[in-house]
């Protein structure tokens, strides 16, 4: 079974473009910020809660989204987190960005308005997107990126063809949890106990992200100094496997709700 | 088995409906949710008794599913106000009078002055009769907060359905609809009726206060002040290119951020203002709102 969930991914992975980037899609990131509110402490939700004008966070998960085009800061490849295909560190724009805003934030209440609102809403977003498959990116020795090409799925039942990002930023999560809205995902996924979420706050920003481009990576180890694969393959998705993904990208998508609420804890809790 | 009939008929008529309707299901679902999480307890314990123990929000969807049953087809008029150019309220009979086909069909002001007159001696009424008329206020009221429900006087075709091409695109897209659900589910559409409350349902007293404040026909009225440049909005928007409305895609995503915050500030207002009035209605301790 893993010899199939290795080469879907290899094909999920290839099919990636950086042209529409939407990560997990509005509900995803929904999830992501709700299951992150309710790990918020109280103090922490009161003052972020007063700090952007008394909306929940959810309110502007996608809000980085929908003004891509108006900050050159966060574009469409900022959005996707870049590592390097041996160590999986992060490197490049994605991960700089993400420092530069968490570390302004701990200064928030001396930022200007317009400055410290679009860089919680930044957070709020790019947790969820640096959390989600579709945006790990990694570089060769070389600097060179590994380019993502034109794999397309071919679903079995019923008989479709979707693009690469688009099964991570809708199909995956439509086909499995369709009906679900962000209060059921976080009904569903936030009551582990505080164990395991307390592994997965182990480390800092930086290891976290390591981990979720480690969990990739042995994709690429199936391709090794592949940059581009065939166009125009397909590979058949059928529903048990799809069924997997579906529960990784579940546990992504708790990750980077505990993930998040952390940082925020950090910052707003004091 | 009324209900049965009504659910029979809706799926016989579910695509004209959807063309008809204002708020989307979900919005509506939505508003009313809203409604419900601010009614007083016991308005809400009252309420309830009538709706057999239900909430409303089963019910936000009921009067715009019956009026596709025959013999309802009337309820198609209660959607739109009717307005003077200069905003004001026309009065009922001159605006069914009018040879413009939009102003005779937009008698929302009548279902809701029939409907709250009514309201105001339920204990007198049976159980179903206050159902429908509920429904009706809670409709009417989620579809006056809507831009695309205000008729001006002297409004024509163009004004009333402006429509805009994306780039190139041969076929025209309608404005009105995009207000109708685009604007609002653009950026929300993943909410469901508890979401809407979990969002929406923030206001501090002072800003109810504020927001619930005046009479229905002010609120209207006021609403009419906001939406009445709409057309021209549309049409003199920085980012649409004159004469053939012609809209770039690219702009597209600039467009809906605009519109969609007048979108939920409209949502959330009809919310509060549909919990101010059954507040007034079902407890004692609590003034009606005036019509007037």
């Amino acid at each position: 079974m893993k010899k199939y969930i290795i080469a879907l991914l290899v094909a999920l992975l290839s099919l990636c473009s950086v042209q529409t980037l939407f990560a997990w899609g509005k509900e995803g990131h929904a999830a992501v910020a709700y299951i992150a509110e309710k790990n918020l402490t109280a103090k922490a939700k009161a003052n972020l809660e007063k700090a952007i004008g008394n909306h929940s966070i959810v309110f502007y998960a996608s809000w980085l989204d929908y003004f891509r085009k108006c900050h050159k800061k966060w574009d469409k490849r900022a959005h996707v987190a870049t590592y390097d295909i041996e160590t999986g560190l992060p490197v490049g724009k994605g991960i700089n960005n993400m420092k530069e805003t968490i570390s302004l934030l701990k200064n928030y209440k001396n930022l200007p308005d317009s400055v410290f609102k679009f860089n919680i809403y930044a957070l709020i977003h790019q947790m969820g997107d640096f959390h989600c498959p579709g945006h790990v990116s990694f570089v060769n020795d070389k600097g060179e990126t590994i380019k993502y090409s034109n794999y397309e799925i071919k679903f079995l039942t019923p008989d479709r063809i979707e693009k690469y990002h688009h099964f991570w930023d809708g199909v995956l999560l439509a086909d499995i949890h369709g009906d679900w809205s962000y209060m059921d995902y976080e009904a569903a996924l936030n009551h582990v106990p505080q164990s395991v979420k307390d592994e997965m706050l182990k480390g800092t920003l930086v290891d976290w992200l390591q981990e979720n481009a480690l969990g990739c990576r042995f994709v690429y180890e199936v391709v090794p100094g592949r940059k581009k694969a065939p166009k125009n393959e397909l590979f058949l998705l059928e529903r048990p496997l799809e069924n997997e993904l579906g529960e990784f990208a579940l546990k992504q998508l708790l990750k980077g709700g505990v993930r998040l609420a952390a940082v925020l804890n950090d910052i707003f809790g004091e | 088995m009324k209900k049965i009939i009504i659910v029979i008929c809706f799926v016989f008529a579910v695509i004209p409906a959807t063309k008809l309707r204002a708020w989307d299901r979900g919005i509506h679902s939505g508003i009313v949710a809203l409604a419900e999480a601010n009614l007083t307890q016991t308005a809400k314990k009252n309420l309830r008794s009538y709706f057999n123990n239900e909430s409303l929000v089963l019910w936000a969807q009921w009067t715009d599913d019956l009026e596709q049953c025959k013999g309802h087809e009337q309820l198609r008029n209660y959607h739109n106000v009717a307005l003077t150019t200069k905003g004001a309220i026309m009065p009922i009979k001159k605006a069914a009078k009018s040879k413009n086909k939009f102003l005779k069909t937009a008698l929302a002001m009548e279902g809701l002055e029939k409907s709250l007159k009514e309201l105001s001696s339920y204990k007198t009424l049976d159980a179903e009769k206050v159902r429908e008329l509920v429904c009706m206020v809670m409709t009417i009221l989620a579809d006056i907060h809507c831009p695309s429900h205000y008729i001006f006087d002297k409004m024509t075709e163009d004004d009333l359905r402006p429509e805009y091409y994306r780039d190139n695109n041969t076929k025209p897209e309608n404005f009105l609809r995009l207000w109708e659900a685009g604007a609002f589910q653009a950026n929300f559409s993943v909410w469901r009726a508890r979401e809407y409350v979990h969002q929406l349902s923030r206001l501090t007293q002072e800003q109810i206060n504020e927001t619930v404040s005046g009479s229905l026909k002010s609120w209207i009225e006021k609403n009419a002040r906001n939406y009445a440049n709409l057309s021209s909005y549309v049409k003199n928007h920085p980012i649409m290119l004159k004469k053939q409305y012609r809209l770039k895609s690219s702009d597209y995503r600039l467009w809906l951020n605009t519109v969609n915050p007048v979108a939920v500030d409209a949502v959330q207002k009809a919310g509060y203002r549909i919990a101010r009035v059954l507040n007034g209605i079902f407890d004692d301790t609590i003034l009606e709102v005036s019509l007037n």
